[in-house]
């Protein structure tokens, strides 16, 4: 066997060996070369044994120590390789820099030093963790530990950086040192730093964060607070810890258990910092870090802890695959859920890692080669690309930056870079290399809670102030301080609507210069009528939902922009005060930042606003309650309640003073149709103006009472036995009828019905007397008398009024109702040209009911509706019979009461109907009487026309007898005008009555409308209608109403004569 | 689609050395465009499963083994002569 070289000494025939196999070597290689046409690495022997060639050893050589230096010098960490002594061998570019802002303060960058010694003998004061960290690496380097990670904080300067710190050990076949990578997260430190300031942020953090708060006395043996993440996380019920405030500590993990006691002990001198792992009950194990400190008052006496705990059982998992990876670096940036992109100098993208593609949603090949700011850089923010230019331009080593990126499928997330010069080995200048962070979800929850912060004072707040019972003046300044002063608002008002002059008037202020607010007030008042103006608060109210405008200063349609620049105001919110469905007022508030409000705090402040609309009213109530309650909010008269009580005194009086006394019902006539016609503020009008003047009569407001719509009631406190209250009755009403009352410049002359009772012949109790009375005022209606008093036979007779409705709705059902026909004529030829049809109801026992006696019970029990449409159909199925039948089929009149017409779906009916014969709109006209297409204008004049699009002919119905004014006329959607009979019936008495009717006559040619004169009953009468030019007649004169079998048999058929 | 239409290849390489590298490349590429969705390729380092390089018989990096379809076919190389490689798979009028 020959000598191995390893002796140091190599003889001539060795060395000759050596030279001869080095050859045969070459030879091998270039004649597997030749072979192979160069395209083989490697060969395998029959042992697999593999042997590279030379090249291939070359070129792995070359490429994978070029990529290993690129890669761990283009990363924004802090890397140094230590070996298993400690010594630092070498160090990336980030690290050359950060040895700049650390405590690793050192000209050569530490390379060659023991690291292990600088942590150790690291100032307590400018690095507190030192010696920790040297302890941990202690741990890596030998094996102990398999990770070590710490955050520490150090003064860089005047400022403070935090750094995490992980320790990861190199491995190869054997222990060779260890990794150790610093990375600044001071920008994350700070950020929740900050988030922490106040015990009541602190609550209401709580309760939307994923965090676990706590807040504990100085002691820390009473739990105060707890956040709901503590049961999520912990998997214990809240109240078990405030039943055992320690009972947290009890689920460590026992490793960690005794300093976590120990460190918690001290926490309300030395606060608590630390990472531990608990061990839930159903064997989860998290990683949680958990930061306390006191809350200090002003004094700076601690007098809580307060304490949150982050899971970072997912943040420890990533770094421990982090840590944990082996073989190559780059492994690093595969598993860390950072990430981690290149560009060149324009911005193309030459690397980047998978979270990065998984984050944005890429494929590598659709990002490589791309350029950065055209793809993921949102096209508003194109001072991105700038902002590189100028990095490069400077040659500034290193620079962070927080942005937005969109992903592919649009998404925006926000991402904080840190980001680093990419050089060659030469140094020479390639592009950046970046390391990002997606802060997105910590960003938003940021901001959210800022804003909710301060959303969430001003309501508690102005919850409280409800609570105080405060009047309404002070409640809106204090809800405007609370939203100036907790709420951090810029500015806040409250402007309620004021009912006479239709504008918004501030009523109170916070923050607000006079200046500022005479201004807002001078622009309110500009406007004019209901309009309000468009001001954002005016919208606010008009729509009844808030207005905001969260880009004040830019929005070239706020008006006042360059006012709310000089005041500083970036976005304001107008809220409406909405009560009862009405909006009443408006809170406005202003914030300095633009783009504060959004959906979050606008649920909060719509939240808000109805409290305060809810305050507004409940204080209104409580002042009103007192007033309604016994009286009429319209006349201001006593109501019922008030009224019964009163007369129960007289009552009591009468009784004891051996008198009697008496109440007089009164109801106004047609009051409905006064509402209908001429509007509901006119109607209101002269209930004041009734209620006036029965005070007067009477002599004394308290014997006054409005005891329902249209209903006075009046109480004569003491009437003799000889008094004449006939007299007395008929006297009153006679005055009130010659009253004149003045409406909108008409005056208007009204009637009434009065029921009378009597004390003690008619009632002792005060609701029996008011009731009879009401009885003797229905009796005397009915009856058409002017007054009655109460006899004790009526009460039968107003149960007879309900028998009368039960009996109609059996008569539908057993088809009691008929409908009369009575013709139509033209004047001059005397024949038949259409029919009016009338219904009939055909009582069993009574025989024929004439109209005036159910029609009223059917309007007023809803059963018209159903009656009317049986009228309807049936007067359609006669018309398509009689066509059927070859009978002259004359079109049909039916009478449509106001409160069909009324109803939305009748539009609907009359389509029904005629879609039950071809061409049926030819047998059908509606006869609507004028006063009720006078009362609601517009929504008949809709109704109508849409019935006369579907081709049926619409009459006005006892014309000249309600309010039409010529105006509306030429307006309203008709096309026959029937003449009253009262018209025809003056015609023959004199000029003036011919005048009248000449008058309608020519108006109705004018407007191109037929004519039909009703109720004419002589030769005389039809002569003259005639000669004026009216086209048709209805009347006794030609025919009665006829039923239908007679009609037909007398006017439709061929034969018949006409 | 049966067993017997997929393709399936091994392709024993040297770790990231330059020609094992290409051959990886055209190989994808080749499978990608000839034979969509109907191969299999499993990728054998020689430095971490001599073993595996042994029994297959393999004596050079790159080398592709199809295993199926019969017949079974070993070709030494980048394999950038996409034409050459198809005839030598079977799949000469691709």
């Amino acid at each position: 066997m020959k000598e191995l070289p390893f002796s140091g000494v190599v003889d001539a025939a060795m060395a000759d060996e050596l030279a001869r196999l080095a050859g045969v070597l070459c030879e091998i290689d270039t004649r597997l070369d030749e072979l192979t046409r160069q395209e083989i690495d490697s060969v395998v022997d029959e042992h697999g044994h593999v042997f590279l060639l030379r090249h291939a050893q070359t070129h792995l050589r070359k490429t994978e120590a070029a990529k290993q230096a690129a890669i761990i010098n283009a990363l924004p960490a802090h890397i140094a390789l230590l070996d298993a002594q400690g010594l630092i061998v070498s160090v990336n570019e980030g690290w050359r820099r950060f040895a700049g802002a650390s405590m690793l303060h050192n000209p050569g960058w530490g390379v060659g030093l023991d690291y292990l010694r600088i942590c150790d003998e690291a100032s307590v004061a400018e690095a507190p963790a030192g010696r920790a960290i040297g302890a941990g690496i202690r741990a890596v380097l030998s094996g102990e530990q398999k990770i070590f990670s710490i955050e520490y904080a150090c003064l860089s300067g005047r400022e403070q950086r935090w750094f995490l710190l992980s320790v990861t050990p190199l491995i190869l076949d054997r222990p060779l040192g260890a990794v150790v990578m610093h990375v600044d997260i001071t920008g994350r430190r700070v950020s929740q730093q900050n988030l922490f300031d106040s015990e009541s942020r602190f609550r209401q953090m709580a309760e939307t964060i994923d965090d676990v708060f706590f807040l504990a006395d100085t002691t820390a043996t009473l739990m105060i607070y707890v956040s709901p993440a503590y049961e999520r996380i912990w998997g214990l019920t809240r109240e078990s810890l405030y039943a055992d405030p320690s009972s947290w500590i009890q689920l460590l993990h026992a490793e960690d258990r005794a300093e976590v006691v120990l460190k918690w002990a001290d926490v309300s001198c030395a606060g608590f910092d630390q990472e531990f792992r608990i061990v839930r009950a159903d064997g989860q194990l998290r990683w949680m870090h958990l930061r306390g400190y006191p809350l200090l008052n002003d004094d700076g006496v601690a007098y809580r802890i307060a304490a949150v705990a982050t899971d970072i059982t997912q943040r420890k998992v990533a770094m421990r695959k982090l840590l944990e990876s082996e073989r190559r670096f780059s492994d690093l940036l595969r598993d860390v859920h950072l990430a981690s992109v290149m560009l060149d100098m324009h911005g193309t993208i030459t690397f980047c890692n998978d979270y990065f593609l998984r984050l944005t949603g890429w494929e590598a090949e659709q990002v490589i080669g791309q350029n950065w700011f055209e793809r993921f850089i949102p096209w508003q923010h194109s001072t991105d690309k700038s902002v590189f230019s100028g990095h490069l331009a400077r040659q500034l080593e290193s620079w962070q930056r927080e942005n937005q990126i969109v992903t592919r499928s649009g998404e925006r997330r926000r991402m904080r870079w840190s980001n680093s010069l990419l050089r060659s080995e030469e140094g020479e200048l390639l592009g950046s290399a970046s390391i990002g962070e997606d802060i997105t979800e910590q960003h938003a929850a940021e901001l959210k809670i800022r804003h909710l912060n301060r959303v969430y004072a001003v309501s508690s707040g102005i919850g409280g102030l409800i609570l105080r019972g405060l009047d309404r003046d002070e409640l809106f300044r204090e809800a405007c301080r609370v939203a100036v002063e907790a709420g951090g608002f810029r500015m806040a008002w409250i402007g309620m609507i004021d009912a006479d002059s239709t504008c918004i008037v501030p009523v109170a202020s916070a923050a607000m210069s006079k200046d500022h607010l005479q201004e807002i007030t001078q622009r309110l008042n500009k406007v004019e009528g209901l309009w309000l103006g468009d001001s954002p608060g005016a919208q606010a109210i008009r729509e009844r939902k808030p207005v905001v405008a969260n880009d004040l200063q830019s929005n070239p349609t706020i008006t006042s922009g360059h006012r709310y620049r000089s005041y500083g105001i970036g976005a304001l919110a107008a809220f409406p005060i909405i009560v009862d469905e009405a909006p009443v007022g408006v809170l406005s508030l202003y914030a300095d930042d633009a783009d504060y409000f959004h959906e979050e705090e606008m649920k909060l402040l719509c939240e808000l606003s109805s409290e305060i609309a809810f305050a507004v009213d409940h204080i209104g109530k409580a002042q009103k309650l007192n007033y309604l309650a016994y009286y009429d909010s319209l006349t201001g008269l006593a109501n019922r309640t008030l009224f019964l009580e009163r007369v129960a005194q007289y009552v009591r009086s009468a009784i004891n003073d051996g008198h009697g006394l008496a109440v007089w019902l009164m109801d106004i006539e047609r009051f409905k149709n006064v509402n209908d016609i001429l509007g509901q503020a006119a109607g209101d009008m002269l209930l004041r103006q009734v209620s006036r003047w029965l005070t007067g009569s009477a002599g004394d407001v308290h014997l006054v009472a409005r005891v329902g719509p249209d209903l006075f009631a009046v109480v004569l406190p003491v009437i003799k036995e000889s008094g004449d209250l006939d007299h007395l009755v008929e006297k009153k009403i006679d005055s009130f009828t010659a009253q004149s009352f003045q409406i909108n410049d008409t005056a208007l002359r009204i009637a009434a019905k009065v029921g009378c009772s009597r004390f003690p012949d008619d009632g002792v109790d005060a609701s029996v007397l008011l009731r009879h009375a009401e009885v003797a005022l229905k009796k005397a209606k009915m009856r058409g008398e002017r007054y009655l008093w109460y006899q004790p036979q009526m009460t039968e007779k107003v149960s007879a009024h309900l028998m009368l409705e039960s009996q109609l709705r059996v008569a539908l059902e057993r088809q009691e109702f008929v409908l009369h026909y009575q013709p139509k004529v033209d004047l001059r030829r005397r024949t038949l040209t259409g029919a009016e049809a009338l219904i009939r109801w055909n009582h069993p026992r009574r025989g024929l009911v004439a109209p005036s006696e159910f029609i009223p019970v059917l309007e007023e029990t809803g059963l018209i509706h159903q009656v009317g449409a049986w009228a309807l159909r049936r007067a359609m199925k006669d018309f398509l019979r009689w066509r059927n039948h070859g009978l002259r089929a004359v079109p049909i009149a039916v009478n449509v009461s106001p409160i069909q017409l009324r109803k939305r779906s009748f539009v609907e009916e009359i389509e029904q109907v005629l879609s039950t014969g071809f061409n049926a709109a030819d047998g059908l006209e509606l006869e609507i009487t004028e006063s009720v297409m006078m009362s609601s204008v517009m929504q008949t004049i809709d109704t109508l026309r849409a019935v006369r699009s579907l081709g049926v002919k619409i009459a006005i119905d006892d014309f000249g007898t309600g309010f039409s004014s010529l105006n509306y006329l030429s307006r309203l959607p008709v096309d026959i005008l029937k003449i009253d009979r009262s018209f025809v019936n003056d015609m023959t008495n004199g000029p003036q009555g011919i005048a009248v009717v000449t008058t309608i006559i020519a108006l109705a040619k004018s407007l191109r409308l037929k004519l039909v004169a009703e109720g004419v009953e002589t030769e005389e009468q039809a002569q003259l209608l005639t000669e004026h030019g009216c086209d048709e007649m209805q009347g006794f004169l030609f025919s009665r109403d006829l039923p239908a079998d007679i009609f037909e048999a007398q006017f439709l058929r061929d034969s018949t004569p006409v | 689609m049966s067993e017997s239409d997929v393709f399936r290849f091994q392709l024993f390489v040297a770790g990231d050395a330059l020609h094992s590298s290409q051959a990886i490349a055209n190989l994808t590429a080749l499978c990608v465009d000839y034979l969509p969705n109907r191969h299999d390729i499993d990728i054998v380092d020689v430095f971490r499963h001599p073993a595996d390089a042994r029994a297959a018989r393999v004596t050079a990096t790159p080398t592709l083994l199809k295993l199926s379809p019969p017949p079974a076919v070993a070709i030494v190389g980048t394999l950038n002569n996409t034409r050459a490689v198809l005839d030598a798979l079977g799949l000469g009028n691709s």
